[in-house]
């Protein structure tokens, strides 16, 4: 099995699991994870196409995901406070107010 | 030479008149407005448009009708940078542009007089309304859109001006919009011209497709020169027109909203619905004669249309006793007359039953707004009779209306009816024997109006009996009863004495008994341009043929044949249209009378009551359309709660049915959304999916992430099972 | 470190407007800081830099800038205008908006500032990494804008949706990039334009899931079915002005960057079936978009509701890039920001607690009470179900003749047959001002003298473009010319 294709069943393993994870997990700290897990998966792959094809492109632009999703962590930490504040409760479902 | 600028400003007035009683209107709504600035600025603004339109027109006809003028004010919408669609046609744009021929000469005179003359009959008719000054800036802006309409030199202008006036009927049809059913007439009219403006705009878009350009003078360019080439799609694009023109002309099956329109003010039936927009969809086939002229297949579909909407409306007019029904089913009626001739080749038969019908229909609507206003808001003709009496200028008026929708000589409906069926006669004799009979009918049900509406004894005060017979219309006008809305005091004891006891009938305000004259007088005279412009000599065009000659471009090699009818055969063909015509009125006066106690028409109603029933019940259009959409409806509703359970397989299915119903079936499509639209059908029936719809959305965050996962899914599923 | 041949000549006039907004929102945030008494003033120094924005347009150098990653063209000159359009709008709605709350405006201004920068990263970036950097920058900003009502239970809720399902899509755009990197070894989009016009290129299945999963992450950008449940929850909760911006603004940028993708893409798009997929996203959005708008009552998400219909008007446009379809993208979005945010302004002036929904019986009988806030609504509703002589008629007729000149008939007849039905509930708005009878007790409309304006600006805009288009259209057709002559 040539290197790569390790490299992408790992990512999109991970991918994967961070995706259900967003989907069925209710806990929002959890699901906030499993965000950085999909956001991390993508960086595997970035890094692995980067070495293979010996560009630096793909560790740059690995860098920049980190900083933007530490930007994002930050700001859905900041929403989850406010949840916990107004309902007392940081499940999912407790924002279903708005539907139909 | 026509001076461009005083042609803009005959449609830019009524809009100036808009914008300012508008503002008047809305900006102090609870201000009482000044009546006297009102009529100043909206009857000021349709004379003057009304003047220069003559003196344009004068001033075209003084150098020429041959060629028609032109001007364009600017370009609209521009076309793409040197594009070159299919084949050796260059992209043209769009140019907002006016062209005077003597086509739309005619039809410019007919709007902007008889317009003028309805808004000085309304003054006096709606002078008891507290949303005076609201009505008169909507019946401005229809003119303005009117005006648009008849002016416009390629069919995205006359499309500007068809939505508009669509958008002012549907304002003015619920001009009493405290009142439920002016409002359900309102939707009803705006889904069935929806239907037909859907029709329209893909004519539209396929015109452009096809010769690069919507500017008539160019399209019919190119018809002359390569005639052939286009017979193919000439048939397209002409039913897609005629789909327009039978929402906006109320043909079979888009024409059940006309009758529910006279719930507006009858100054609107006479004039949007009798005498100019509903002859829109007339003025737009003959328009595009060249196109049509090009495919057979679609002027018979026109003439069929047109000649079996005139029987149909007809006899439903046979029975009604709402003065205004009964007229509504006659306009419906002689807009048929007109498509049929269009279809048989006879455009000029066409546009002169469009003038003459405008004189004739608008004298009879604002006479039968009169006799309304003088009985205090009754339309019902039962409660009527003897008003010859109250009303003696009213009677005399609407008795030569009468006689002139009737066809007698020499009245104007006469001419252009005589020339319609003859050209009928010529074209197929099953149509014209159609043709006979609903004119037959004409003459029969306008008599039997006049004669249970003047003569005989007056019925208004006593009425208990009929009372039940029939319950109430939900399409009266509200004359009588939107009194309520009245400030009060402006209230005077020559209107609306319907709280005194004993109520007798008035004769109306020299405001409106004078335009009834007017137009009287013109249902007399304005069929003479009808005579053969060599009366005693060859010739057997008439003067109003030759006057429209212009407008019929040659069509390359396609040569459009109809029959010339021999001297002897014409004869015989007028003496039977006046037969039938006297025929009609004799058996009125008979049964309608002679006999006061109408016994003859009751037993046939006894003898015949299911065809009596189904007649009084107007074919049951609206129930079977009612009935068809509801059936829709709950087929639409389980198809998608099923389409709940099963979200994604579901989205998938239901994409193809959807591509199944529109590829698949284009033409049942339309059937269908025609019979489900016809009414309340599309609104209901997609309230009811879009609900099952709208359960998807749960709120929960989490199934909003299922189905953006499922959407990636289905989008790879497309990707798998579509063909490149 | 020398930097100086890493940057070109004039790369600051390059980002001119990008400077003036950043430091315009910095600004801001001190001054609202410092001169707490002067606060109400911040909303008209905010569109005064908004308008300095627009005026620096004129020294923007034209080219391609660091490192051939961000290129200032005519059509970014056009979007940016829209931008920048939609920005002054929605702070002339907000000052009277946040007055009325009890918000205070620094922030708010700033954060729609530096959402703008984002917008107009995207739309000028030449590369995906400053395509993303672009969202990204967009995305937070519009996370804290939405839950800018902390109090309000709804505001959060649609700011926790927003965050959840963007950051979810966020993830969808950056795997689908990485793919797209692996295969055609750069994320510059004139380096892989360059891939892709090689004739021996084979189009893998992963490429195939690199689209996919592009196409979910920008359609959840733009809010195509299947990627719209978002919306209606979101525009619902939100600050009524950050919807009507929310609705308008981020949709053009991420149109543009999909503009620029499919254009790299051009040479090997026949002989996939990556277009199909946009067709498809495209049909469902107008069915599904106008056929929910009927059953709402709720202006906003009918709205919602009305922008998923929208934006699947102006995918039709996309399937095949060419001028008239960058041009009539373009002159579709700058309508669309009017006549959305004119629609989203009256909305917003509903004086009541924002936390309950504002439906058609709150603006029952408006036609009486506030004629021109009433006549402002239905000219928007007008130019939305596309009645001539609007800008919506104008600029719905170019995408379904674009649409038809390339081929697309089948999917532009959907497109006014849909459109066509969607007038019964654009209407309904209209029959609701004019034909209703306002009840004792009924919702106040309070629109300030900023609000107004911005509605005046809408009306006027939506006639202009209606019966003038030709300015616009040809700096439009110019600007789409330049982008693809390349």
């Amino acid at each position: 099995m040539p290197e790569i294709d390790a490299w992408l069943m790992l990512s999109g393993t991970i991918f994967t699991v961070g995706l259900v994870g967003v989907i069925i997990r209710r806990n929002m700290i959890t699901v906030l994870m499993c965000i950085e897990l999909m956001l991390n998966a993508v960086n595997i792959n970035l890094v692995a196409f980067s070495h293979r094809l010996g560009s630096l492109e793909g560790q740059v632009f690995t860098i920049f995901i980190i900083t933007v999703a530490a930007g994002e962590a930050a700001v859905g930490l900041a929403i989850i406070i406010q949840l916990y504040r107004l309902r007392s409760s940081i499940n999912v479902d407790e924002a279903r107010e708005l539907n139909g | 030479m026509v001076n461009p600028w005083l042609l803009l400003l005959v449609p830019l007035l009524p809009a100036l008149g808009a914008a300012i009683n508008g503002f008047r209107a809305f900006w102090w709504p609870k201000t009482p407005k000044n009546r006297a600035i009102t009529n100043a600025i909206a009857i000021g603004s349709t004379a003057l448009s009304a003047l220069l339109a003559a003196y344009s027109v004068l001033s075209y006809v003084r150098g020429g009708t041959e060629h028609a003028f032109q001007h364009v004010y600017y370009s609209w919408i521009p076309a793409g940078i040197g594009q070159v669609t299919g084949g050796f046609i260059s992209n043209f744009g769009i140019d907002f542009a006016f062209r005077l021929d003597p086509l739309s000469c005619t039809m410019l005179l007919i709007v902007t007089w008889v317009g003028c003359l309805i808004h000085i009959y309304a003054t006096g008719y709606m002078s008891h309304d507290t949303g005076y000054t609201r009505f008169f800036t909507y019946l401005n802006l229809f003119m303005f859109m009117m005006l648009l309409l008849v002016l416009g030199a390629n069919y995205m202008v006359m499309f500007v001006g068809w939505e508009g006036v669509g958008l002012c009927s549907y304002l003015l049809i619920g001009f009493y919009y405290d009142k439920n059913f002016a409002a359900e007439a309102g939707k009803k009219a705006f889904i069935a011209n929806r239907v037909g403006d859907f029709g329209f705009i893909l004519g539209i878009f396929l015109i452009f497709n096809t010769f690069g350009t919507s500017d008539y003078g160019r399209v019919f360019a190119q018809i002359t020169a390569h005639g052939h080439a286009y017979a193919g799609v000439a048939t397209a694009i002409c039913l897609l027109l005629f789909v327009g023109a039978c929402g906006k002309s109320a043909q079979i099956p888009l024409y059940v909203w006309l009758p529910d329109a006279m719930a507006g003010p009858t100054p609107v039936s006479a004039l949007i619905h009798a005498a100019t927009m509903v002859t829109a969809g007339v003025y737009m086939v003959v328009r595009s004669n060249a196109l049509f002229r090009l495919s057979p297949t679609a002027m018979a579909v026109v003439a069929i249309i047109g000649a079996v909407t005139a029987i149909f409306a007809a006899s439903i007019g046979l029975v009604q006793n709402d003065i205004k029904k009964v007229l509504a089913y006659s306009t419906v009626s002689q807009l048929g007359f007109m498509f049929l001739a269009a279809g048989v080749g006879a455009f000029t038969a066409a546009i002169f039953h469009v003038m003459t019908h405008a004189f004739f229909k608008a004298c009879l609507f604002l006479g039968a707004g009169s006799v309304i206003h003088g009985c205090g808001g009754e339309q019902d003709m039962r409660k009527m009779g003897g008003l010859r009496e109250y009303m003696p200028k009213t009677h005399a008026t609407m008795l030569l209306a009468t006689i002139a929708i009737s066809g007698i000589p020499p009245l104007a409906g006469f001419f252009s009816k005589d020339e319609i069926l003859g050209n009928a006669f010529g074209y197929s004799i099953p149509l014209w024997l159609i043709a006979v009979v609903a004119a037959t009918f004409t003459a029969f049900y306008m008599f039997r109006l006049y004669y249970m509406t003047f003569r005989g004894k007056y019925r208004g005060a006593h009425v208990e009996g009929i009372e039940e017979s029939e319950p109430k219309h939900a399409g009266h006008d509200l004359i009588g009863s939107h009194t309520h809305l009245d400030q009060g005091d402006q209230h005077s004891d020559k209107g609306h004495g319907h709280h005194d006891d004993v109520h007798l009938p008035h004769e109306s305000p020299a405001s409106m008994t004078g335009v009834l004259w007017i137009l009287a007088i013109l249902s007399v005279i304005g069929g003479l341009v009808g005579f053969p412009t060599g009366l005693f000599g060859g010739a057997k065009e008439t003067i109003f043929q030759r006057w429209l000659e212009p407008i019929l471009v040659p069509i390359g090699d396609h040569h459009f044949h109809f029959h010339e009818a021999s001297k002897s055969t014409e004869v015989v063909l007028i003496l039977v249209s006046i037969g039938v015509a006297v025929f009609g009125i004799a058996l009125a006066r008979r049964w309608y009378f002679s006999d006061p106690s109408w016994s003859t028409p009751k037993r046939l109603g006894t003898n015949f009551s299911f065809i009596h029933q189904v007649l009084e019940n107007k074919y049951y259009v609206d129930e079977i359309y009612n009935a068809t959409a509801i059936g829709g409806t709950v087929k639409l509703a389980r198809a998608l709660s099923w389409f709940d359970a099963n979200i994604l397989d579901g989205l998938v299915n239901l994409v193809r049915h959807i591509t199944v119903i529109v590829l698949g079936h284009g033409s049942s499509m339309f059937d269908k959304y025609v019979v489900d639209g016809a009414v309340n059908g599309v609104g209901a029936g997609a309230r009811e999916g879009s609900s099952a719809l709208r359960r998807m959305q749960s709120g929960f965050v989490q199934n909003y992430a299922l189905v953006m996962g499922g959407g990636i899914v289905l989008l790879a599923a497309v990707y798998m099972f579509t063909k490149a | 470190m020398n930097l100086t041949p890493l940057l070109e000549a004039h790369w600051i006039n390059a980002i001119l407007p990008e400077l003036v907004l950043c430091i315009g929102g910095m600004f801001l945030i001190l001054f609202d800081a410092f001169a707490p008494k002067a606060r109400s003033l911040t909303g008209p120094i905010a569109v005064v830099i908004f308008i300095l924005c627009a005026w620096s347009q004129r020294f923007v150098a034209v080219g391609t800038f660091f490192g051939g990653t961000y290129e200032v063209g005519g059509i970014t000159r056009v979007f940016d205008i829209t931008f920048v359009l939609a920005g002054i709008l929605c702070t002339l709605l907000s000052a009277d908006y946040l007055e009325r709350e009890g918000i205070t405006g620094g922030e708010f201004y700033a954060l729609l500032m530096w959402g703008t920068v984002g917008m107009m990263m995207m739309a000028k970036g030449l590369d995906l990494l400053i395509i993303i950097l672009g969202l990204e920058l967009l995305s937070i900003c519009i996370f804290v804008l939405l839950g800018f009502q902390r109090r309000l239970p709804v505001s959060n809720e649609a700011s926790l949706k927003y965050f959840l399902m963007g950051a979810f899509a966020t993830g969808f755009i950056l795997y689908g990039t990485a793919l797209f990197y692996g295969a055609t070894e750069s994320t510059n989009i004139n380096v892989m334009a360059r891939w892709f016009a090689n004739p021996d290129v084979t189009i893998t299945p992963l490429l195939t899931v690199a689209f996919v999963l592009l196409m979910a992450g920008f359609g959840f950008k733009l809010a195509l079915a299947p990627f719209h449940p978002w919306a209606p929850d979101v525009y619902q909760g939100a600050p009524t002005p950050v919807a009507g911006w929310l609705s308008v603004a981020p949709k053009a940028a991420t149109l543009i960057a999909l503009i620029r993708i499919f254009h790299a893409m051009g040479p090997v798009l026949p002989q996939t079936k990556w277009m199909t997929i946009v067709a498809w996203l495209a049909v469902l959005s107008m069915i599904i978009g106008n056929s929910v708008a009927i059953a709402q009552r709720d202006l906003k998400r009918m709205l919602a509701y009305s922008g998923i219909a929208q934006v699947g008007y102006m995918t039709i446009a996309m399937l095949t890039i060419n001028e008239d379809a960058v041009a009539s993208i373009a002159i579709y979005t700058i309508v669309y920001a009017l006549m959305n945010l004119g629609a989203f302004g009256v909305i917003s002036m509903l004086a009541k607690n924002q936390n309950d929904p504002q439906t058609l019986d709150d603006i029952a009988g408006l036609g009486w009470r506030r004629p021109f806030h009433a006549l402002a609504l239905a000219v928007c509703m007008f130019s939305l179900s596309g009645l001539p002589p609007t800008g919506g008629f104008v600029s719905k007729f170019y995408i379904f003749r674009t649409a038809v000149q390339s081929g697309h008939t089948g999917i532009a007849l959907i497109g006014i047959i849909t459109s066509i039905a969607s007038v019964y509930y654009y209407l309904r708005v209209v029959y609701y001002l004019y034909m209703k009878e306002s009840a004792e007790g009924q919702t106040r409309i309070d629109g300030g003298i900023f609000a107004t304006g911005a509605l005046a600006i809408s009306i006027i805009g939506i006639f202009l473009i209606g019966i003038w288009p030709t300015p616009l259209f040809h700096a439009a057709s110019y600007a789409a010319h330049l982008l693809l002559a390349r």
